[in-house]
């Protein structure tokens, strides 16, 4: 599909290709596990034919070049999917969830994909968010909106005593302790009488518009849709805001930053890098936009209990990251939502589920490991669009240095 | 005094049982510098294994007629460790070794994926695989000069461990197997150099990995009396710990590094009001305190002898 | 003017004084640190800049004393190093590289990427502007494969990138550990040129290099300290120190 547009211009090919990807994504959504893997394994397919033609490149300029074409046909496939769905309140279901897992996997990224630092724990940020929504709605009413403010800080601050241990350990140390981090607050909360214990916190109230309950359906244009409408389109707007952040965080002196630290410790150190800050602010970051996605999704549900917060979760998080590409923003985003309807495609198998689960990881691990989308290099824009040429005066510290090489 | 010195008895059996797993780990990351984090579920294989063989094949009532009980004891645990051990060189080959020279994120998650797996399929396969089993006795009753702690059980599981910690020791330091594995877990490329099949060599170390794994497995299985299919993660998870405070890849660091962690869960449920629920939540703490001060471990670096 | 002073500095690597109360100062121009292998060079600079901290004794840079400071404040005080071993970020571009080196010249903060994209731009593209004319400065070439992962980029530009990040940021002393370590005679000649055209522009840096190659130290230094086992054994222009007797037995192994 995308080689053969080559010579046409750029609009097109981010036209097919955008269509394409929101096309496959809803066939996938739509369709049996069968027809979702199939389609997973086509697009890498194509993925992989692309890289070795080398047109991929192609497409990837075209896309960047005429972004706007691309969100627009992205923002339009989500205003429209409500409607494609309004029969079927599960697959409604598993798109507002995409969206959620989406925001936590962007917020992961940052210290698994860019800082190298493996959070086994994304879950527990993830729960921390929910945890502060609810108890605040529930046992002090406060208002859910304010609630996202809450969840937020509060799992931004727990996220800054996690990310403590990564200034200490790395590699493997700092795996272990994520995962003890992560199993110490799964136990916490079922052992606290005070946040429902293992019985979860029920009756989390709904957003509330000007009176208008996010838990109504809606009617437009003589049609009923069921009330995850609401949701959708108030996970998607949060999800656009955070990848827009973290896109933008991505090209910054920071997410340089994080990369360098990734790949030296030292070397990024001796380029004037705050190890302790930028390890913290990835940390805290990730942690705040996990906090967001729980605080949604404690208010969507309306139950949340320590299931959801799980390590088994954390795992799936950190998958969703994998196989999207890490350091990817819109692949990691690509990973979570696939990854969601994928994991919601096995529960259809019920006692295969994990199995499945599992073997599916094991052989994205092994056949393709950077992930669906890879990392690339930054592209900047750049103040003028021509090169300074040979020829041109290049100066070192203002004067001209006149003996140029060549 | 009785209270204490019962517990002291249960947590040195626990913290048996997390060593064995604990030594797995150091082993397999000895030889490849990795975390095989499926040790814990191939361990619970061992189990199930044996359950199988005793409560649905009926093997020991068949053996006993012709042996004595601990004979057929040990050919049963014997025939489950080695299917744990093939387990595991199958584990090598089909999640490890496909993913070398990549980065050190794949093959943890990858083991951990294949636990996952292992786990999944005692629960489909074996019958009623999602209850808890109760696990056979195959150990005998009656104590030791007549004393409650002391009994055939719980001396079996304490010194069942020190023999293997025994003949491991024999065996890396003793023969030429053992010291080419010593050769690879210290430096890879002059193992190479002098000639040494370092394929082979992991291939060994998982097998017998694999060996105490599954004897691991069946001791935990005994001190518990009941087996579940999940109980291969915690399992695991707690003798990764153990590997980690004692100073990965460090085999005696891994015994005292189970020790701690037991002696930590058992006292805290046993002394502390209300900690039985909190016992877990306290070894964890235990091992998140000694990665932040004392990251290489109790024996970590100083010691020459990583196997 | 003296840019760097170290008095009596010391570090105890278990009972090993790899860096024995050296005592080193450097003004305005280029000084060669030379020694047998082992013999603390190294060390030094590592103490330097701050990735070792000193067990005894003192760092003074401009009139400051920044003995006890982490590696990125050294960086952000002005002293700039490359390692021996070429370490850039392999899988970032040369032009990620090279904005590296301009991290700690840089104001914008995560809070202002995120709700103030076009201040950070600005920024940004005064960077890119400063990274181009230093990269020109080494090898134009380099500007065209600016987006290329430096995992592509040969060995001997490799080099020139390391030495381009660490200068991008003005600082005021470089510390270079053997630059020319892996390049043949052509590429090293090459590499003295741009070393040595360094100090020809404005900006005055002062230079501590490391090197085996004693062809390179006698062309490039104004000055030269001899390491021996941790000590400073000599002291003196080229020609004093290859006439000193100590110094020929330390090389010799005597």
């Amino acid at each position: 599909m995308k080689t053969k547009i080559n010579g046409t211009n750029g609009k097109i090919i981010s036209l097919a290709t955008s269509l394409g990807v929101c096309l496959a994504l809803y066939i996938c959504l739509v369709s049996s596990l069968t027809a979702a893997l199939l389609i997973l394994a086509l697009g890498l397919g194509l993925i992989i034919y692309g890289e070795r033609k080398d047109s991929i490149e192609q497409v990837y300029l075209s896309v960047e070049k005429n972004k706007p074409i691309v969100l627009g046909i992205i923002v339009l496939f989500v205003l429209v999917l409500p409607f494609l769905l309004h029969k079927n309140n599960y697959l409604l279901h598993v798109v507002v969830m995409a969206g959620i897992y989406a925001i936590v996997a962007l917020g992961l990224n940052f210290q698994v994909g860019s800082t190298g630092m493996v959070n086994f724990a994304p879950a527990a940020l993830f729960g921390a968010g929910a945890y502060v929504s609810a108890i605040a709605a529930v046992k002090f009413g406060i208002s859910p909106w304010l609630g996202i403010l809450l969840g937020m800080v509060g799992a931004a601050l727990l996220g800054l005593i996690f990310g403590f241990p990564a200034l200490k350990t790395r590699g493997y140390y700092l795996s272990l302790v994520t995962i003890a981090l992560q199993i110490i607050f799964t136990q916490m909360i079922v052992n606290t009488a005070w946040l429902g214990g293992p019985n979860g916190i029920p009756g989390i109230p709904p957003y509330e518009l000007a009176g208008f309950s996010f838990k109504q359906s809606l009617k437009i244009l003589g049609l009923t849709i069921p009330y995850q409408i609401n949701y959708i389109y108030l996970t998607f707007i949060f999800l656009g805001l955070t990848a827009l952040a973290a896109s933008r965080l991505y090209t910054s002196r920071t997410g340089l930053a994080w990369n360098a630290i990734e790949q030296d410790e030292i070397v990024a150190a001796t380029q004037g890098i705050n190890l302790t800050k930028e390890k913290l602010l990835a940390f805290a970051l990730g942690a705040a936009f996990a906090g967001v996605a729980g605080a949604l999704y404690a208010h969507y549900t309306s139950f949340i209990g320590y299931e959801d917060f799980d390590f088994s979760k954390s795992l799936i998080l950190i998958c969703m990251v994998l196989l999207g590409g890490m350091d990817n923003v819109s692949g990691v985003t690509l990973g979570a939502i696939l990854l969601t309807i994928i994991d919601e495609k096995l529960r259809d198998f019920a006692d295969y589920r994990m199995l499945m689960y599992s073997v599916i990881l094991i052989t994205i691990l092994i056949t393709r490991s950077q992930g669906l989308l890879p990392k690339r290099t930054r592209k900047y824009k750049e103040k003028s669009t021509g090169m300074p040429c040979v020829g041109q005066t290049v100066t070192m510290g203002g004067e001209s240095s006149g003996s140029l090489k060549n | 005094m009785e209270l204490l010195m019962s517990q002291v008895i249960n947590a040195i059996m626990l913290g048996c049982t997390y060593a064995l797993v604990a030594i797995g780990f150091s082993l397999f990351f000895g030889v490849l510098d990795i975390v095989v984090f499926c040790a814990g579920d191939v361990a619970i294989v061992g189990a199930f294994a044996v359950a199988f063989l005793v409560s649905i094949l009926g093997l020991f009532v068949a053996l006993q007629g012709a042996l004595p009980p601990m004979i057929a004891t040990v050919i049963i645990v014997f025939v489950a460790a080695l299917f744990t051990a093939l387990l595991m060189a199958l584990m090598y080959r089909l999640v490890i070794r496909p993913l070398e020279g990549r980065s050190e994120l794949m093959p943890l998650l990858s083991t951990i994926a294949a636990g996952f797996a292992l786990r999944e399929i005692i629960g489909i396969f074996y019958p009623e695989g999602r209850n808890p089993q109760a696990f056979p006795q195959m150990l005998p009753e009656g104590v030791l000069a007549g004393n409650a702690m002391l009994s055939w059980r719980n001396i079996i599981i304490i010194i069942a461990t020190l023999l293997i910690v025994g003949l491991l020791y024999w065996f890396v330091n003793k023969t030429k197997t053992g010291l080419s594995i010593q050769a690879v877990s210290q430096n890879r490329e002059a193992a190479v150099m002098v000639g040494i099949n370092w394929r082979f060599i992991v291939y060994i170390t998982f097998i017998i990995g694999g060996v105490i794994l599954g004897v691991g497995g069946f001791l935990v299985a005994s001190y518990f009396d009941v087996i579940r299919f999940d109980m291969g993660s915690m399992y695991g998870l707690k003798g990764f710990c153990a590997a980690v405070v004692g100073g990965l890849g460090n085999v005696y660091g891994a015994i005292v590094g189970g020790l701690l962690i037991a002696f930590v869960e058992v006292f805290v449920s046993a002394f502390v009001p209300g900690g039985t629920a909190y016992a877990g939540v306290a070894a964890f703490l235990m091992v998140l305190l000694f990665m932040l001060f004392k990251p290489e471990g109790i024996i970590g670096e100083k010691t020459i002898e990583k196997v | 003017m003296e840019v760097l002073r170290t008095e009596a500095l010391t570090i105890n690597f278990g009972g090993l004084k790899a860096v024995n109360e050296v005592d080193f100062v450097i003004g305005d121009e280029v000084v060669g640190l030379i020694g047998p292998n082992g013999s603390g060079k190294t060390t030094f600079l590592n103490l330097v800049s701050g990735i070792y901290r000193a067990t005894s004794g003192h760092v003074h840079f401009m009139q400051e004393d920044i003995t006890d400071c982490a590696p990125h404040e050294v960086r952000s005080k002005g002293i700039a190093r490359t390692f021996q071993t070429n370490r850039l970020c392999l899988n970032l571009s040369v032009l990620d590289n090279m904005l590296l080196g301009l991290h700690s010249r840089q104001k914008s903060t995560w809070w202002q990427a995120i709700f103030q994209p076009s201040r950070c731009q600005q920024e940004l593209e005064d960077n890119i502007e400063r990274c181009f004319e230093v990269l020109a400065h080494f090898n134009p070439e380099l500007i065209d494969k600016r987006y290329e992962p430096v995992s592509k980029i040969p060995l001997i530009d490799r080099r020139r990138i390391e030495i381009a990040r660490a200068i991008v940021g003005e600082p005021k002393l470089l510390l270079l550990d053997e630059p020319t370590a892996g390049l043949n005679t052509e590429e090293t000649m090459e590499m003295i040129d741009d070393i040595g055209r360094l100090r020809e522009s404005k900006m005055k840096v002062s230079i501590i290099i490391i090197e085996h190659d004693m062809a390179v130290i006698s062309r490039i230094s104004q000055r030269v300290v001899v390491l021996n086992a941790g000590r400073k054994i000599a002291e003196g222009t080229f020609e004093e120190v290859s006439q000193n007797e100590e110094v020929r037995t330390a090389y010799l192994g005597g």
